[in-house]
């Protein structure tokens, strides 16, 4: 008796999902990416995917704010429809409609918007998944140097279907950059001030290592990043930190409160930047994107740089006055 | 004791089901993007067999966000909640106890785990699910075994052992987490409080089948199950193999939740205050309070998902814990000291 109803249960359960597959059927796997027509041409993003198009994508959605503000740089806004909740710059891109942010992608959205790409960043490569599956493409940019942003101006370039103006934009902001720091990018070792760059606070202090571009404005600026020898984006320890004892402490201005409730310790007051009150907190969007507005970062650091030079020399000017005056009394 | 709908199970049954029905309407009717209640309609039907002739197919933007994103993870939802609710009654049952579920056993971490230890070792996807389980498993079977003294099982023993192991498993997820590259690192918080955002039809199947095959097993056992809880000496005495009931038990909730937790992540609240709720309402028989548990699991899941895809996607889990613990606490206090044991 017990085992006939058994039966009944798991008969009707394999019927219910016999009459969901039959509704369903045809839908299981994904939807196939038509290439149906020649591709006229194809383009490797950063992750060496081979993206192929018949026409210059005229329809883009750009997720990461970086992305965004290489699309307008590279003069194609017009084309993008759609970018995330954090893309604000330039002023146009603010209209935009918003397809959510990395925690949470309204992928319904991005799929209404009927994009011929979607442009996402290295951070955010799982998406590139989820995209497939709704038939969509997906172009990678990303890398953490300055070199990677010029050849994502390139790239971009290349897959919009503007291929000379993605280089002449790319060697724009390289001469622009160079022109920056002509003054400073070889000071040498020894005359330089040692610079401690807080890009975050996240599980303990983060500062750009070697091989980031945060690391190479700082380099070309003409300062001394004290955390060059780590590599990438890493952790710094306050006991590394009044080891090394920097001079400047530079920092986002979205991190002050942050930053500052570490420069307020008894700890840190020995801290040569934190005692001669050396800490600057510059335009986050600016020197954290890696977009063509790093050229506004490297000026803020060369002048920072600048205003270090002048109150050190002050000081010391101010030192010997106050020598002097004691030899006299 | 009160339960409203004890003598009424045939009828409270099929009002759940039509429920579940109109949940599932409503919910796919709602989204982010307004799609028109007939487009959805029409876009389901093309797809029908034999149907495509009168309805020729929607190939545009519409279709893959009915078809291929709300269709998919609302199904999921509902099968993971079913799966959630059946496992949280069988542990209930198995360990005689309301504190009994795959969170507070640890079989939810477990499983997170397990999927973690394969993301991280780069295995083909389609196998974190048994990652999950093997994990799960071997997470309630120690559980389980630390619980007993003395040929029965001590609940303080048994639940502080879950709680042992929940910390476990949580830190060595937490450990693989931080060993990760950041580029592929799984967000923390997803994990933690699950998330449907993204799913496939793949996932659907696989979640499916094991939800039929689980809560069958389950189910099979409800006999057993309401013999065991008038205690296990009287049970052995009517010839019921308490041990082998109880191991099938185990097994069966730790795949139903381990399977369900590695797509999703860990989604609180459903294993616990599903299967009290439906005792409350048709009493403490595991032959009613089974199917009314996985209906009233699905219903509660979805209609959670539902609030997170239009609130910019909340963790689930926020939300089941958010409309979960006041709705239960209403239960509590409707029926102070009757909590349906």
């Amino acid at each position: 008796m017990e085992s006939k109803k058994i039966l009944i249960v798991i008969g009707i359960l394999v019927a219910v999902v016999l009459v969901m597959g039959a509704l369903i059927g045809p839908l299981s796997g994904t939807i196939d990416l038509d290439g149906s027509e020649e591709p006229s041409y194809s383009v490797e993003d950063k992750t060496g995917e081979k993206l192929e198009f018949e026409e210059p994508p005229e329809r883009i959605v750009s997720f990461m704010p970086s992305n965004t503000e290489l699309l307008f740089y590279l003069e194609v806004g017009d084309r993008v429809v759609g970018v995330d909740d954090y893309s604000d710059y330039p002023e146009e891109a603010r209209e935009l409609p918003n397809v959510g942010d990395s925690e949470g992608v309204n992928y319904e959205k991005i799929v209404d918007l009927e994009p011929d790409v979607v442009v996402i960043s290295e951070a955010v490569v799982n998406m590139r998944e989820y995209l497939e599956n709704y038939g969509l493409k997906s172009f990678v940019t990303g890398g953490n140097t300055l070199e990677d942003v010029y050849s994502d101006l390139e790239l971009l370039g290349e897959m919009c279907g503007v291929p000379e103006r993605g280089e002449d934009k790319a060697q724009e902001l390289r001469s622009r950059m160079d022109e920056i720091t002509e003054d400073t990018r070889d000071i040498p070792e020894e005359e330089r001030i040692d610079v401690l760059y807080i890009s975050g606070i996240f599980q303990g202090i983060n500062t750009p290592g070697e091989g980031t571009f945060q690391n190479t404005l700082l380099t070309d600026a003409g300062f001394n990043n004290i955390a060059s020898d780590k590599s990438g984006w890493a952790t710094i320890s306050e006991e590394e930190i009044i080891d090394r004892d920097p001079e400047m402490i530079i920092a986002p201005d979205h991190l002050e409160p942050q930053v500052s409730e570490y420069t307020e310790k008894d700890s840190w007051k020995n801290i040569t930047a934190v005692e001669e009150d050396r800490i600057h907190f510059v335009d986050g969007d600016v020197i954290s994107r890696p977009s063509p507005r790093l050229v506004d970062a490297q000026e803020v650091l060369v002048d920072l740089l600048e205003s270090a030079e002048t109150t050190s020399a002050y000081l010391i000017n101010t030192w010997s006055f106050h020598c002097k005056e004691e030899v006299k009394a | 004791m009160n339960h409203p709908l004890k003598k009424h199970f045939k009828k409270s049954l099929v009002a759940f089901a039509a429920l579940t029905l109109v949940t599932l309407v409503i919910s796919l009717s709602l989204g982010s993007v307004h799609i028109p209640f007939k487009s959805i309609v029409e876009i389901l039907i093309s797809r029908l067999p034999y149907m495509g002739h009168y309805y020729p197919s929607y190939p545009d933007a519409r279709s893959t966000i009915i078809l291929y994103i709300r269709l998919p993870r609302i199904l999921l939802g509902f099968i993971a909640g079913i799966s959630l609710a059946v496992s949280g009654s069988s542990m209930q049952g198995v360990f005689k106890n309301p504190m009994a579920s795959p969170f507070i056993l640890g079989v939810s971490a477990g499983g997170v785990l397990g999927t973690a230890v394969g993301i991280f070792f780069g295995i083909w996807w389609p196998l974190l699910p048994l990652m999950a389980f093997i994990f799960a498993m071997g997470t309630v079977f120690t559980v389980f075994f630390l619980g007993r003294v003395k040929g029965t099982t001590d609940i303080t023993t048994l639940l502080l052992a879950g709680l042992a192991m929940n910390f476990m498993m949580t830190a060595l997820t937490s450990l693989i987490l931080f060993y990760s590259d950041p580029t592929d690192r799984m967000s923390i918080v997803a994990w933690t409080w699950g998330s449907l955002s993204g799913t496939i039809w793949n996932e659907v199947w696989i979640t499916l089948t094991v939800a039929l095959i689980g809560s069958a097993l389950v189910y099979a056992y409800a006999r057993d199950l309401n013999v065991m809880q008038t205690g296990e000496i009287s049970a052995k005495q009517l010839g019921i193999d308490v041990e082998k009931t109880k191991i099938i038990q185990l097994v069966a909730a730790s795949l139903l939740a381990a399977v369900v937790i590695s797509f999703t992540g860990i989604i609180g609240f459903v294993g616990l205050i599903i299967p009290h709720a439906s005792r409350l309402l048709v009493g403490p028989d595991h032959k009613k309070l089974i199917p009314i548990s996985a209906l009233l699991g699905g219903i509660f899941l979805v209609t959670c998902d539902t609030v997170s895809r239009m609130s910019g996607e909340i963790w689930v889990g926020v939300i089941t814990g958010l409309f979960g613990a006041p709705f239960f606490i209403y239960l509590l206090i409707r029926n102070r000291g009757e909590t349906g044991w």
